[in-house]
């Protein structure tokens, strides 16, 4: 059973998101809800991926990922950015603070299962 | 001859031009020319005369004198020699006397001869004889008895002696009875002893001879004897007395000449009587007397005299001869001249047709000749000057007249935009101008490349008609000649030209010579400008020059012409793209609104149909969707809405609502939302309260904003609405106060509360949903409303969100229908988005007496003046949404408005930071010149001149403004920032100012300001001027401006009283006129 870590403060997509990939039965998705507890979450459970939404409370997703990723602990974690902000740029921004991947909302499924198992089958 | 003439004469140094003014007195000049030839003539003979005159005198008189004295001498020589004869013949006669020898003879017989001897010799008184020893032997006289032998011994006696050693002896002459002369004469005898003979000779001849000397009228002669007495004398008392001549020059002389001596012979001598006499002398031979002859000078020069007289006669008469002629000769040579003068005079002062006639065949004549001829030349030459003068007058006029058609052409040009009209007022003057019979203005259709008949003038319906028929593409003769070579083409004579229809078609109409003129424009071609004309024949130069210039204003009304079209094109589009704008919000939010429908009705339905439809299970996510979904569409609906605000084009639909049953409806919808987050809802709202005129959706949706946020921000807690009615101000007013316990807000957080898309923190809305539209979009709906929201909170503690309607009785209904204020103006009208501020203008304003209307926001304020006409309106110059400054544009711009005084306020808070700028005028940029001296006319100022300050940095404009009033009433000072206003102002108080707004220093709300705080400045009136259209960065410059000052002073209210009062007293009663006009 894979452990992800989805880091997303609004209940609907959670509920949506971790109901989803629950029922594939090959998923575990822990849940935090703001940037902090991510980290935090991240350190303690050391998931198999972590889903970062970017807008959070405490600290926002790039701060969270920056954590992550200057923490040996969990720099090896891959991070996917999940952004609701359909600007320019926003992929790079979050390239830029160590995520892995992006993807926007509203959540395609199959395109963000594939992106997961891309970057779990390293 | 000529007259001599009697207009005024000019001196002849001054023969000048004809407006030469000051004459001369003729008779002083009359004798400049003529009394010098008078005067030289009249010189000349008596010069001549007199020289030779003095010349004839002086030798007449020197030759007069020498004849004179040559006749005096002759007369004395004469008279010496006959006394000498007389003398000699007495001595003769004695000295027979002693002829006889004493011894022979007897006495008696000596007796005898010595009485024979008296008896002839008369002059002989008495004769005596002395023997050789000097003894008288015999005394013979006449008087006495005869002596012999007397004996008496005169040998000493010289007459003895000198006779016996000189043979003769002449004794001095005496007086016998005091009247006689004698003198004694004694000669001695030859023989040794003959002794000497004594006579005593009556002297008595000589002066018979001196008598009868005849020396001119009054002259005499006269005798002097040796020792220089007078012995002779026609006046005998002076011989008889003795007298001593030997004073007398002239006896001098004649002695020391007798004597041998060289003397000069004296001609000129006064005589012994003192008398200036001519003289001359001859001496007596032997007897050594002197005989003088004397004329008096006066009758020696009377011919002298007489020939002196004579002279000054002649000389006198010569003189006034020679003035009578010198005149008259004069008169002969002058009076050319003074001909001559007096045409030249005429011919100068204008007067060409004169002509000097002088006939005196000699050079004055050839002079006047030439002088007529010059003044017939002068003649012909004015004549030409003058024809040429109105040559160049009509020239003049023509050019004057092309002035003048230019000049209305050009303000047509600039005046309508009707290319049409243009055209033909182009082409008509073109024609006019240029004397010719008709034109055409063709123009480019650069798609079809071929020209188009656009304006006539002159051309018949048929010409017209067959003209436009007829293709008049490029290729086409004169029109596409000027086209293709851009330069202006003429043809003199169509009938030389190659036949072709058009021409035929111009010729059957008249015109013979056409001249065609492109319109140039930078791009190319736009198409030509053509003038015919019924002569054939060239047209000058001038008449081409002209053209251009009409083809220049034509290309230019033609591109006015297409840049109106082009933005009236613009215009169109803009308008269809807004409209399309309002038609695609509206298909939006149909379109958007249709899926929701769907997904929150089948959602919907599948929640409440769980069990039929087997979704038990599903009920959660269902749920969650139909959530999210009436999220959504609250959403777009707010989106929608605030869309419709800012277009303006949200409408409140008012009716009179009761509030009870209302409040019941949004409690129900909010209840769920309540519960959801575990609050309680608590509603207090009284039943009788009284119906208020609102849009009963829109406060619905204030209402459920509110107590959505209350829920949403408070877990477990309660939410309360309280409904009451209030008195605030002196209006009533109703309550809606929802309260909560929720989680509060900061201050800051309440700072930001009501702005669009921000909520208290950007995660807020993650927590707790929404876009934070809700609130900007309640508060505006409360403010249209006439209403406003405001908050307090404490951090923790809950909020409490208040809104306040106007109530019942409030006369200041904002909706479309007001209908409670009678336009009679006389209240002042508040426009303010913020609540807070409007309710402390209308506080005040009402304190002081004033009724007071108020608008919440720009487009409101505006409907509302144009209805109340207002005595003054204050305005809120920094309402974010509807910006003040456009509104104030937009009253400006309203004829009815543009004179109501505008307040521009800006108060920042309830601390009172605020300021008003009471501006008494406001204008756009660029300012129209009318405009300004219209509003100026307003204010009337007892002193003159009137000064004016203006304050702007753009000096052109400041450049501008003074051309325009400098020199009238008005004076104008500069100032190119509020600096140096202020120290312009403090040099000296002005009576207005023009200040800009918009200048970069934004000094000029300081500039409001500062004036504002000096009682002596403050109430000076000011225009302000901002720029016509104001973009976001000329606004956001401009309420920075406000802000900056803002934070600095502090608002009186009292001042604003004041202003007001002031304003609406300098414009009397404009509103009450307008009122009734």
């Amino acid at each position: 059973m894979t452990r992800l870590l989805y880091v997303e403060d609004n209940d609907d997509n959670v509920y949506m998101l971790k109901m989803r990939l629950e029922l594939l039965d090959e998923f575990e998705v822990l849940v935090a809800v703001d940037g902090e507890k991510g980290c935090a979450a991240a350190l303690e459970h050391q998931p198999d991926l972590i889903l970062m939404d970017l807008d959070l409370p405490v600290i926002d997703g790039w701060e969270a990922t920056r954590r992550l990723k200057n923490d040996p602990r969990t720099r090896e974690i891959p991070v996917i950015a999940l952004s609701a902000h359909a600007l320019a740029g926003a992929r790079e921004k979050a390239i830029e603070a160590g995520c892995d991947e992006f993807d926007t909302k509203p959540v395609e499924f199959d395109r963000l299962l594939g992106k997961i198992r891309q970057l779990l089958g390293r | 001859m000529n007259d001599l003439p009697s207009e005024p004469q000019r001196s002849a140094e001054d023969a000048g031009p004809a407006d030469r003014p000051s004459p001369m007195p003729a008779a002083r000049v009359r004798n400049r020319l003529f009394s010098k030839y008078v005067g030289l003539f009249a010189a000349v003979v008596t010069l001549a005369l007199l020289a030779n005159g003095i010349f004839d005198v002086w030798f007449y008189y020197q030759e007069h004198k020498t004849s004179l004295v040559r006749i005096q001498r002759e007369q004395a020589e004469a008279a010496a020699a006959k006394i000498g004869q007389f003398i000699r013949e007495i001595e003769s006669q004695l000295g027979w006397t002693t002829q006889l020898p004493w011894s022979a003879g007897s006495i008696e017989q000596r007796r005898f001869d010595a009485l024979r001897l008296l008896r002839q010799v008369p002059a002989i008184t008495e004769l005596s004889q002395l023997d050789a020893s000097g003894k008288e032997r015999l005394r013979v006289s006449r008087l006495a008895m005869d002596v012999v032998g007397s004996g008496t011994d005169y040998s000493n006696d010289p007459k003895f002696t000198e006779a016996m050693a000189r043979k003769v002896y002449y004794g001095p002459v005496y007086f016998r009875r005091e009247s006689e002369p004698y003198m004694t004469l004694a000669i001695a005898g030859t023989r040794r002893d003959a002794g000497v003979s004594v006579a005593e000779v009556n002297l008595k001849l000589i002066w018979d001879v001196v008598s009868q000397i005849k020396v001119g009228e009054h002259g005499n002669a006269y005798v002097v004897g040796a020792q220089g007495r007078l012995i002779a004398h026609p006046d005998i008392s002076l011989v008889l007395r003795n007298t001593d001549m030997s004073s007398l020059a002239q006896v001098k002389s004649a002695r020391a000449g007798a004597a041998g001596e060289s003397a000069e012979v004296v001609q000129e001598a006064k005589n012994i009587q003192g008398r200036e006499v001519l003289t001359a002398s001859a001496p007596v031979p032997q007897l050594g007397w002197l005989m003088f002859v004397e004329l008096p000078a006066e009758e020696a020069y009377a011919p002298l005299y007489a020939a002196f007289r004579r002279l000054a006669f002649i000389l006198l008469a010569a003189l006034a001869f020679a003035v009578v002629s010198g005149i008259f000769l004069a008169r002969r040579m002058v009076g050319p001249i003074q001909a001559l003068q007096a045409g030249a005079a005429r011919i100068g002062s204008g007067d060409l047709s004169q002509r000097i006639s002088i006939k005196t065949g000699d050079e004055l004549e050839g002079l006047a000749d030439q002088f007529n001829e010059m003044a017939g030349r002068l003649e012909e030459s004015y004549a030409g000057l003058e024809e040429k003068v109105e040559v160049r007058t009509r020239e003049l006029a023509q050019s004057v007249a092309e002035l003048t058609a230019l000049g209305e052409v050009t303000r047509a040009v600039s005046s309508t935009l009707d290319l049409e009209t243009l055209l033909s007022t182009i082409v008509a003057k073109a024609v006019e101008l240029s004397g010719t019979d008709g034109g055409a203005v063709w123009v480019l259709d650069p798609a079809t490349e071929e020209l188009q008949l656009r304006a006539t003038y002159g051309m018949s319906r048929e010409l017209i008609g067959s003209m436009q028929g007829q293709t008049a593409g490029l290729n086409t003769l004169v029109i596409g000649d000027t086209v293709r070579r851009r330069e202006p083409v003429q043809i003199a004579d169509l009938r030389k030209e190659p036949p072709s229809p058009i021409y035929e078609t111009v010729m059957k109409a008249g015109f013979l010579a056409v001249l065609t003129v492109p319109l140039i424009h930078p791009d190319g071609v736009l198409g030509a400008l053509v003038i015919r004309r019924k002569e054939p024949g060239e047209f000058p130069r001038h008449t081409i020059e002209l053209l251009q210039t009409f083809a220049a204003q034509s290309v230019l009304a033609i591109q006015n012409a297409n840049l109106f079209a082009e933005v009236e094109e613009k215009g169109r589009q803009l308008e269809i793209a807004s409209r399309h704008k309002s038609q695609f919000l509206a298909n939006m939010s149909h379109e958007l609104r249709t899926p929701l429908n769907a997904i929150i009705g089948l959602t919907d339905m599948m929640v409440a149909n769980a069990p039929r439809f087997g979704t038990e299970k599903a009920l959660e996510p269902l749920r969650r969707v139909h959530r999210a979904g009436t999220h959504l569409l609250g959403l777009i609906n707010q989106v929608l809405d605030l869309s419709k605000i800012e277009a303006g084009k949200l409408d409140l639909s008012t009716e009179s609502v009761s509030i009870p049953p209302l409040v019941d409806e949004v409690v129900g919808t909010a209840r769920p939302l309540a519960e959801q987050n575990g609050n309680r809802l608590v509603v207090e709202c009284a039943a009788d309260l009284a119906p208020i005129t609102v849009d009963p959706m829109r406060l619905r949706q204030i209402l459920l904003n509110l107590l959505s946020n209350a829920c949403k921000f408070t877990k477990n807690g309660e939410v309360a609405l309280t409904v009451a009615p209030r008195r605030i101000d002196g209006h009533n007013v109703v309550e809606f106060a929802v309260r909560d316990t929720g989680i509060g807000m900061t201050a800051e957080q309440q700072a930001k509360l009501f702005e669009e898309f921000t909520q208290a923190e950007s995660s807020t809305a993650r927590r707790f949903g929404g876009t934070g539209l809700g609130l900007a979009i309640t508060r505006r709906l409360a403010r249209m409303m006439g209403g406003d929201v405001s908050v307090t909170s404490e951090a923790g503690k809950g909020s409490v969100f208040t809104v306040r309607l106007p109530g019942p009785q409030q006369i200041t209904i904002p909706a479309a229908q007001s209908g409670a204020l009678a336009p009679n103006g006389n209240c002042i009208l508040v426009i303010d988005d913020d609540a807070t501020a409007r309710d402390l203008l209308t506080e005040h304003l009402k304190s002081e007496g004033f009724a007071v209307a108020t608008a919440d926001g720009g487009l409101e304020g505006i409907k509302l003046a144009k209805e109340l006409r207002p005595m003054a309106i204050t305005l809120d110059v920094m309402m974010p949404d509807l910006d003040g400054w456009s509104v104030l544009a937009a009253l400006r711009q309203d004829a009815e408005l543009a004179d109501t005084p505008v307040i521009m306020v800006s108060i920042a808070d309830e601390n009172r930071r605020g300021m008003a700028l009471g501006a008494a005028g406001y204008l756009v940029k660029p300012i129209d010149r009318e405009r300004l001296i219209a509003m100026l006319q307003r204010f009337r100022s007892s002193r003159l001149p009137r000064r004016i300050l203006v304050v702007d940095d753009d000096p052109l404009l400041r450049e501008r403004v003074r051309s325009w009033l400098d020199g009238q009433p008005w004076t104008v000072s500069e100032a190119s920032n509020g600096r140096e206003a202020l120290s312009r102002i403090q040099e000296s108080k002005p009576d207005l100012i023009l200040l800009d707004l918009m200048m970069p220093e934004m000094d000029g709300f300081q500039v409001v300001a500062d004036l504002q705080r000096s009682a002596d400045w403050r109430d000076i009136p000011v225009i302000v001027i901002t720029a016509r259209d104001l973009d976001a960065k000329d606004r956001e410059r401009l309420n920075s401006g406000i802000r900056s000052v803002l934070v600095k002073e502090s608002f009186h209210p009292s001042e604003l009283i004041a202003r007001i009062r002031r304003l609406v007293a300098n414009d009397g009663a404009p509103a009450a006129a307008k009122a009734v006009s």
